[in-house]
């Protein structure tokens, strides 16, 4: 059977096939004759030439959280196409351009103005989040194209503090 | 001895305190929030009461519903833990007005030590040697611009009233002081409620050496040896250990007895930690005193074998230290890894929601002080620690390999940690040498990436997730997840069937 998976932005495919005791698998021109069994509902223990390998695992809505000899991934399973593939890195883009905190917070200062220039790296605004400051920086060169938000204002990791616009050759 | 305690904290530092008051006898009242409902110190606690919403002004920083709820429990004592009100004067000060024991300090040492300026003043004439730089706080931006001429630049900013690496910056050129003073001010401001800073010359690659120190009520001072806290990310320790591997018994001795002077000095008492920094050429200079016990702690509890949180409190009681300084040794080596909550691939910023799954590890020379459980929610409003990993063993490069062993069998699923990175630090040739400076993370991890991870691993992880994607639509987690939420998606029961491709 087929898998498609996106773990670190990354597609993945996956054959698995069971044969008899076992799963043969594809991936990433590997081929591994695996013995897979479910511990228990969140420990998966996978046995490869007689060396067994423990992995954590739980399924939520969003996805597969894991935990594999101390590296952690977050596996979402591919109900896209390539073009949708692009369309995450245009939503990066996207990103880009709308300025959001990372967390919810507090606008302590706004270092720019509308219309103003800005170069990559520069601050924009500086948000407080668990009594941290975090300088919000440009990624890009252009302009500030509309500001959302004030000092003072308590902002939501889903909305934009300001816009941007990029600057065209 | 009291008969009742209340603990004015919450997470792992209170389920700590509740533990060693309940093998004392002595009977608990937890205060929680109303995001603290069902966190496991509250389960722990004999009795609980709430004490407001969930912002930390609201509930765990407000002193009059803290005091109120002592009183209704009756009980005798307040611990504080670290953090929120333990170095609150105002606090103390308010206890020991309502007849209620402050477990700590006496409100005017705390009150001297807490005010980072007068302490520097009091530890120059102590002749405690201290980083040269301001002895008074100055109003204006120009009279700070002369100060950082005469100091040299590089210089360090810090609060006043500081501690935890809030409001602290270092500023290595003229252009950049005006900025950073701006925002060491407000970090000061909204983390103290005291926007005053002052300037320091900025050691170049010291250590973080410090010193536990007991003091009852009647003068008997002991310390408990160093624990060396280099190893800092913006400016908070993650990983510290004890002993240090830049002091040997001559200067431990010196440093030591120079750290009961600083006690003597300010007229201190109960559980206290005197920090230094260490140069290259093993000079040491008083930095401050954290007037509280530390998130650390575990350390030297492992190494000396003491009980600090039961000394404490039997300090507090008005009870004798029962130890002399030459009794005292250290055994072995421990190292502490603080695990947080916190997006690695998001510049490491706090993460929050639910604890999906979870498994501490256990065995020989293994501690875990932790504030979670499984299906636990760790909510956005708080410092994001979830537990302390201890290791102890036999010398340091025994408790590296024991320590790595440990994270590798920590499991976090649900909520983002910073495991993956502790275990890269301790498995790092540099932390292994000890060769241990407070910029060690700048200098070695910088660009360090979660991304880069064991291509195997990733094979492993996908055919896990391609074995439970074929035996399993969901978990039953899930399941009741939807049906709560009432986002059924019929997409997801047809399995790998999909409209036309576009293009």
């Amino acid at each position: 059977m087929e898998y498609e998976f996106i773990v670190d932005n990354e597609l993945k495919k996956l054959n698995m096939e069971q044969q008899g005791q076992s799963h043969s698998i594809h991936m990433d021109g590997h081929e591994y004759l695996a013995d897979i069994k479910s511990l228990s509902p969140h420990i998966i223990s996978i046995s490869i030439k007689d060396r067994m390998y423990k992995i954590f695992i739980v399924r939520s809505k969003e996805g597969f959280h894991i935990q594999c000899q101390g590296d952690s991934y977050f596996i979402q399973e591919s109900d896209q196409d390539e073009g949708e593939i692009q369309s995450s890195e245009e939503k990066s883009r996207k990103d880009m351009l709308n300025i959001k905190p990372t967390m919810p917070g507090k606008v302590i200062k706004i270092q720019v103005n509308e219309k103003e220039e800005i170069k990559v790296g520069q601050t924009l605004v500086i948000v407080e989040a668990m009594k941290m400051e975090n300088e919000i920086k440009s990624s890009i060169n252009g302009t500030v194209k509309k500001i959302f938000a004030a000092e003072g204002d308590l902002v939501d990791s889903d909305k934009p503090i300001m816009e941007l616009e990029e600057k065209t050759e | 001895m009291f008969d009742k305690l209340l603990i004015a904290n919450r997470g792992e530092i209170a389920v700590r305190i509740i533990r060693a008051c309940h093998e004392m006898g002595i009977s608990t009242v937890a205060v929680y929030s109303e995001a603290d409902r069902k966190s496991l110190h509250v389960q722990m606690a004999d009795e609980s009461v709430c004490i407001g919403p969930a912002p930390a002004s609201e509930s765990y920083l407000h002193i009059d519903r803290i005091i109120q709820a002592a009183q209704n429990k009756k009980a005798q004592a307040i611990h504080p833990g670290y953090g929120f009100l333990a170095e609150n004067p105002a606090f103390s000060s308010r206890c020991e007005k309502e007849g209620i024991v402050f477990v700590g300090p006496n409100s005017k040492a705390m009150d001297l030590v807490g005010d980072k300026v007068r302490a520097r003043q009091t530890m120059e004439k102590a002749g405690v040697p201290i980083i040269p730089g301001m002895k008074c706080v100055y109003k204006k931006t120009k009279e700070y611009e002369k100060q950082a001429q005469d100091i040299g630049y590089p210089v360090m900013i810090k609060a006043s009233a500081g501690g935890g690496g809030k409001g602290m910056r270092i500023v290595s050129a003229p252009d950049q002081l005006k900025t950073a003073l701006e925002a060491g001010m407000r970090e000061a401001k909204s983390a103290f409620g005291d926007e005053s800073v002052y300037l320091e010359k900025c050691i170049q690659k010291p250590r973080h050496v410090e010193f536990q120190i007991l003091a009852d009520n009647y003068g008997n001072i002991v310390h408990l040896f160093e624990r060396e806290c280099s190893i800092q990310r913006r400016h908070q320790k993650i990983i510290e250990e004890s002993p240090s591997q830049a002091l040997d018994d001559e200067l431990r001795n010196q440093m030591g007895e120079v750290a009961k002077k600083v006690i003597q000095a300010t007229g201190y008492n109960n559980a206290g930690t005197v920090e230094f920094l260490l140069d290259k050429d093993r000079n040491f200079y008083f930095l401050e005193v954290n007037a509280r016990l530390q998130v650390e702690h575990p350390v030297t509890e492992l190494i000396t074998g003491l009980d600090i949180v039961q000394h404490q409190i039997a300090i507090a009681a008005g009870e004798k230290l029962n130890m002399e300084q030459d009794s005292l040794s250290q055994n072995g080596h421990a190292i502490e890894c603080r695990i947080y909550a916190e997006d690695p691939e998001n510049n490491f910023l706090p993460s929050s929601g639910r604890i999906l799954f979870l498994n501490e590890p256990s065995g020989p020379g293994i501690r875990i002080d932790s504030g979670i459980f499984q299906d636990c929610e760790v909510p956005i409003y708080y410092d994001p620690i979830l537990s302390k990993l201890i290791v102890w063993a036999e010398n340091r490069e025994m408790a590296c390999e024991r320590m790595i062993q440990a994270l590798d069998n920590t499991v976090i699923l649900g909520v983002k940690t910073c495991l993956a990175f502790l275990k890269e630090v301790i498995s790092s040739p540099d932390f292994k040498r000890g060769d241990t400076t407070t910029d060690f993370i700048d200098q070695h991890f910088s660009d360090w990436s979660s991304m880069k991870k064991d291509p195997f691993t990733r094979e492993l992880s996908l055919m896990a997730a391609a074995f439970l994607s074929q035996n399993q639509r969901y978990n039953d987690r899930s399941d009741e997840k939807d049906k709560r939420e009432g986002s059924f998606s019929p997409w997801k029961t047809l399995g790998r069937w999909r409209l036309g491709r576009s293009g």
